[in-house]
């Protein structure tokens, strides 16, 4: 058979792609995670939730994703500062957001006559039992609020560093010269 | 080459996506000159797109300059939105306005249609094998030799292996194979360099990032190979942010003169040339020539046949996902790889026809662990327990994506939206699609299939679309083919083998709208293998004169 991509092509290919090409592979070496400095998302300052907002929504997470022996919860991940520079640019998702927290505030003070951050753990594990039921087909306002927060949250999580290190144990999004696959013979029979 | 309003181009081609992009090389390459006419505008690897990095990091510039999804991705953030109507079924009508379509944004998947394939075009499989050859080593296609029947073997770089979950569903497959039943499972094929190969490419460094666009151009896409190599050449004028408004006939209205263009300043310009070749998409394409209704032809150009916009097909499917424990000790540690799907249930019903359907599936397989871009992300509760859920369901699972041929028929096709026009004002284009008891026949059985595997394979299956019904099918909204098909009846096909008009002689078709039967296979090798061959064609058509 003619092999069409015959010789010249491959040095004018070479010559086309090759130059940008050193530039773009060192360009992705310097995308490592590992190389990129980390993030202090611990100092952070919410620019659109109130402080007040933005510990509540710290605890809300904390309850979905706790930290816990297997590794990071919400909060050490850097969840809430990912929900809030997201919410800080999304304008159009922040009034559901100011309005779950306040059904949140005003479910702490009908049942516990305080604010959510003021009760106790036991109670708040009360508050987010009922925010969590009906989750497949949620009806109230508080219901339908947590399926946001939840769907946030895990988005957040997974797409952190700590998380996606020390829970997930994922070592990927990095440079390899051969794929492993599987290696395990016992999943080859 | 300097373009000037005095030129008369031998080609012009409209969109640079796999097809048009393949026969801008082919083409200039012989010495012809060459228009290349794309909507969009160029797009840097690395810099335009880039998914690399920590997404904290980049999550503010991200946000800040306007995007909505927080990982840089070509189709979320240059994809078209509100450019068409659909109409039936929820179909979809993907279109990447950029220098290399949407080849920046596919998978790379790159199988051949087999001889059985062919039986109902007017060229057998082995008038393309030539094609599909010098395709494959261009792009560099990865792959096993796996010596099936009806999905031939091609010129291979060397396999990317597959993951635990995939490995685990070859064992189901092979349980069953073992009892009788008629199936392979085999690694993907995609289009990306895995060893270092003349072409020089980068070879893929199996980070994952494929689809959303490969920041090092290890994937083959029309930007990073063919183009550049037809503009080395000298003889190709590239027209980016450049629209086509018109196609123009010359005065006795039965060969096209050019095209009239608007360019991104908003100027309108002509482009004069002997022949033109519509690439713009299964959608796009018809959808021009409909546009263009004119004394000669009425019902739009070379329409004759009234087959301009039917026969319109693509993929559905559905995803069916299986849980094995004995997963849960392995080490997840990098399942990146060649971006999700590494593995490919294949050879079903190619001979023995399935009783309850017509057409073929596949099932692309994948598995592994991609915290970014979970696979299984419905998993209900909070607290420790679903924390535990989350990770254990994504370190052991494996999903099964069916990809299935819709059945063609009067009920799927494209026209003109009579009351919605773009800003250049032209209609819109109208998708329609109604599933049928065919469509649904088939998905039964692709969910009945994979169930079973899943289970041979000592899994338990732990998302499954249950009871079929039209509302869960999903259509594939980027594999559409068949709107200006080929055939050898001018009465029932809009092109002739050579994918030239039978109306107009000097009018060409590059993209994956020539199909004249479709199977299971991913699209895009098929059509490039097709427009090299139209260009070869074309080329030897000049020779003789017959544009002159």
């Amino acid at each position: 058979m003619k092999r069409d991509f015959d010789a010249l092509d491959r040095r004018e290919l070479f010559r086309v792609l090759g130059a940008g090409l050193a530039a773009r592979q060192a360009s992705a070496q310097h995308h490592q995670p590992g190389s990129a400095s980390p993030l202090d998302t611990a100092s952070y300052q919410p620019r659109f939730f109130s402080p007040r907002q933005y510990q509540t929504v710290d605890r809300l997470c904390e309850l979905i994703i706790p930290a816990d022996d297997m590794g990071p919860g919400a909060h050490q991940a850097g969840v809430p500062f990912y929900i809030d520079t997201v919410l800080h640019y999304t304008a159009a998702d922040q009034p559901s957001w100011l309005q779950g927290l306040a059904d949140v505030e005003r479910a702490a003070a009908a049942r516990f006559g305080r604010v959510f951050l003021e009760c106790t753990a036991t109670e708040q594990d009360q508050l987010i039992a009922i925010m969590a039921t009906n989750e497949g087909k949620p009806e109230t306002d508080l219901e339908k609020f947590f399926v946001r927060l939840k769907a946030l949250t895990i988005e957040a999580y997974c797409f952190s560093e700590p998380a996606r290190r020390d829970y997930f144990g994922y070592r990927g999004d990095t440079i390899l010269a051969e794929f492993p696959g599987c290696t395990h013979p016992e999943h080859q029979r | 080459m300097p373009a000037s309003r005095k030129t008369t181009f031998d080609v012009c081609i409209i969109g640079s996506g796999p097809g048009g992009g393949i026969a801008a090389y082919v083409l200039a390459k012989s010495g012809l000159k060459v228009a290349l006419v794309e909507a969009g505008p160029r797009l840097r690897a690395g810099v335009d797109y880039n998914a690399h990095g920590s997404v904290y990091a980049n999550l503010e510039k991200r946000l800040q300059s306007g995007h909505r999804q927080p990982v840089s991705s070509v189709w979320n953030d240059y994809a078209e939105r509100n450019h068409f109507t659909p109409v039936g079924d929820r179909p979809g009508h993907g279109l990447l306005k950029a220098l290399g379509g949407r080849s920046l944004c596919w998978a790379g998947h790159s199988l051949r249609f087999g001889p059985l394939d062919f039986r109902h075009w007017p060229i057998s499989y082995d008038e393309v094998a030539p094609y599909y050859s010098r395709a494959e080593q261009l792009m560099a296609v990865y792959g096993n030799k796996d010596g099936l029947s009806n999905m031939p073997d091609g010129e291979f770089q060397k396999p990317v292996a597959m993951r635990c979950g995939e490995q685990l569903l070859k064992r189901g497959v092979e349980r069953l194979k073992a009892r009788g039943l008629r199936m392979e499972f085999v690694g993907q094929r995609k289009a990306m360099p895995t060893e270092s190969w003349p072409g020089q490419r980068a070879v893929c460094h199996y980070c994952g990032h494929c689809m959303q666009g490969c920041e090092v151009d290890a994937k083959y896409t029309s930007a990073n190979t063919p183009i550049p190599l037809a503009l080395r050449t000298g003889n190709l004028a590239l027209f980016t942010e450049s629209t086509m408004t018109r196609i123009l006939m010359d005065a006795n209205g039965h060969r096209v003169s050019g095209i009239e263009y608007t360019n991104g300043r908003g100027a309108v310009d002509k482009i004069a040339c002997k022949v033109l070749v519509l690439a713009c998409n299964s959608i796009e394409t018809p959808r021009h020539l409909l546009i263009n209704r004119t004394r000669e032809f009425p019902n739009g150009i070379a329409n004759t046949s009234g087959h301009v916009g039917r026969n319109l097909t693509s993929h559905f499917g559905l995803t069916v996902a299986g849980f094995f424990p004995e997963l849960r000790a392995r080490d997840a540690s990098n399942d990146d790889g060649t971006d999700y799907y590494h593995g490919l249930l294949t050879a079903l019903s190619w001979d023995n026809p399935n009783p309850h359907f017509e057409g073929t599936y596949q099932v692309q397989c994948g598995s592994g662990l991609h915290p970014r871009r979970l696979a299984i992300d419905s998993v209900p509760g909070y607290g420790s327990g679903f924390k535990r859920r989350l990770r254990e369901l994504n370190v052991c699972h494996a999903s099964m994506n069916m990809q299935g041929a819709l059945l063609s028929s009067a009920k799927k096709y494209v026209d003109l939206d009579p009351d919605k026009k773009d800003r250049f004002g032209l209609p819109f284009p109208r998708v329609h699609l109604h599933y049928e008891a065919n469509d649904i026949a088939m998905a039964e059985d692709m969910i009945q299939t994979c169930e079973q595997i899943i289970r041979a394979a000592g899994g338990e299956v732990i998302s499954t679309p249950g009871a079929v019904s039209a509302a869960k099918l999903q259509i594939d909204y980027n594999h559409w083919v068949g709107t200006v098909r080929m055939g050898r009846d001018p009465k029932t096909s809009v092109l002739n083998p050579d994918c030239q008009s039978h109306d107009i002689p000097n009018l060409f078709v590059g993209d994956a709208s020539v199909f004249a039967a479709y199977a299971e296979k991913n699209p895009t090798l098929t059509n490039i293998a097709l427009s090299w061959r139209m260009s070869e064609h074309l080329i030897e058509k000049f020779r003789r004169g017959e544009f002159s």
